[in-house]
């Protein structure tokens, strides 16, 4: 089937079985690799984008549900301001995610700020845990979620206020 | 699985008419359990797809004073996004305990009620509040209990060929309410369970009370239920042996391993605990 869909704020399109997942997709006809394809189950949490506004994870979306939608991946949400205040936060408290997990972990903690600009300790290790990631100090994690939302808010007042 | 065909209906009339022209097409919603690694081999004969997630009235949500109806291609984070106190505590809980919030976003509660081979979180707290679940199949409608949804030997008997459209949930306050997951949290596991406790007292007498062990197969008995109802929390010791002894009973009765027949005693008695404890001396 043919898929045309919104890709990183670009028109594109592809051809694909209507089984295919949009992980797979990403990856193998727009190289995009920044979407990781390990556990293809949903449990992994490394294959995350957004699809519609919606974080999910892309192993477990069929090409069919791709027509029409806006994806956005970890390549596209670089371009963002909230990525910018994401590796601040992060870099400032010393959790510098693998390049395994560094797009996934990014993509949930965004999706976190953008329903509470200003997340608990414990709704920040729930969402991140999304993530498969074993060698992160959870403090860090949640310092840097919270220095991000803290740039984040800066960020929007300075915006409002302009 | 092998597609051949997807439709991708955008009204509910065009779902029923999609589903009367291929009674044998496999309904998606979410897709987190077909298209899961486990599930989505690509062996055995292409089949036809009828959609659901572009089909509005399947995720319409409302409330009247008695009971909340969603509609069956409602995601589970949709069901988190209704402001507090829209549905019954203790299947908000159970819902959060589901999947993570990414797999949340794309799975349904008509998804999780019907998935055949097991019954998933969301069966126990339902059927333990007599939600009611309507099917729909050509102009034909049914409101079935979602109890009846047990088969023989307890496993599930889900509906075939049939749309499961909407989910009523009856609404009132329970003064204990218990989901214990069994398992590892947030996995799709084959061998998880999930214990629920429903009780509601008026005046230090037990006014009702429910409570399913579901996994592979759902423990009910709704006799040993009311046997219970009427007698004075907090129950006496001989009380409590006498339920356990008939819930015992019950577990071989069904077939229950005895692992898990152990495991369930032993939560029903921390239940009895709590509900004790909770009363006023
Ligand atoms: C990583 C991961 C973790 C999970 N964790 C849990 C967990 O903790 N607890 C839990 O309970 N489940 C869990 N699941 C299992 C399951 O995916 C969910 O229960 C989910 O709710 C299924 O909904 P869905 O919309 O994705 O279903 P789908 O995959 O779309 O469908 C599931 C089944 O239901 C049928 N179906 C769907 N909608 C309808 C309808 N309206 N009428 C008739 N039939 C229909 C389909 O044909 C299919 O057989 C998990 C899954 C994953 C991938
Ligand atoms: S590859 Fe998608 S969740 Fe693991
Ligand atoms: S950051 Fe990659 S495993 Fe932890």
């Amino acid at each position: 089937m043919k898929l045309d869909f919104i890709l990183n704020g670009e028109d594109v399109s592809c051809q694909a079985e209507a089984g295919d997942r949009l992980s797979e997709i990403l990856r193998d006809r727009f190289s995009l690799l920044g979407v990781k394809s390990d556990c293809r189950s949903g449990h992994c949490g490394l294959c995350l984008v957004s699809l519609n506004g919606r974080t999910v994870p892309a192993c477990l979306v069929p090409a069919f549900r791709v027509r029409g939608s806006e994806v956005i991946t970890i390549e596209g949400f670089e371009q963002t301001d909230e990525y910018s205040d994401l590796r601040e936060g992060f870099r400032k408290s010393g959790a510098e995610p693998c390049e395994f997990c560094r797009g996934a972990l990014l993509l949930a903690a965004a999706s976190l700020l953008e329903e509470r600009p200003r997340p608990e300790a414990q709704e920040i290790l729930e969402r991140l845990s999304t993530v498969f990631c074993r060698c992160h100090d959870p403090a860090a994690l949640v310092r840097g979620v919270q220095t991000a939302a803290e740039l984040r808010a800066r960020r929007m007042y300075f915006r409002a206020h302009r | 699985m092998l597609i051949d065909e997807v439709i991708v209906p955008s009204t509910l009339s065009e779902t029923l008419t999609a589903l009367k022209r291929n009674p044998e097409a496999v309904l998606c919603a979410g897709g987190t359990e077909l298209f899961s690694e486990e599930s989505a081999g690509r062996s055995g004969p292409a089949r036809s797809l009828i959609s659901l997630h572009s089909v509005p009235e399947l995720r319409h949500v409302s409330r009247t004073d008695h009971y909340v109806e969603v509609g069956s291609a409602t995601t589970l984070s949709e069901l988190l996004a209704l402001k507090e106190g829209f549905l019954p505590d203790p299947l908000r809980d159970v819902v959060r305990g589901i999947g993570t919030f990414a797999v949340r976003n794309l799975a349904t509660l008509g998804g999780n009620l019907s998935c055949p081979g097991r019954f998933r979180d969301c069966f126990p707290i339902l059927a333990c509040m007599d939600a009611l679940a309507e099917y729909r199949q050509g102009t034909a409608a049914r409101w079935v209990n979602l109890n009846r949804l047990i088969g023989t030997g307890g496993t599930p008997d889900i509906p075939r060929g049939e749309l499961l459209t909407r989910i009523r949930i009856p609404l009132g306050e329970w003064s204990l309410g218990i989901a214990h997951k069994i398992g590892f949290p947030r996995i799709n596991s084959r061998s998880s369970s999930l214990f629920v406790f429903l009780a509601r007292t008026e005046k230090r007498v037990l006014s009702s009370i429910r409570l399913i062990f579901s996994g592979d197969q759902a423990v009910r008995s709704r006799e040993i239920e009311a046997s219970l109802v009427g007698k004075k929390i907090p129950l006496s010791a001989r009380e409590t042996e006498t339920a356990l002894g008939a819930f015992a009973a019950h577990c071989a009765q069904a077939g229950v391993p005895d692992s898990s027949a152990t495991r369930f005693l032993g939560l029903v008695r921390r239940a009895i605990g709590q509900l004790n404890e909770g009363a006023p001396s």
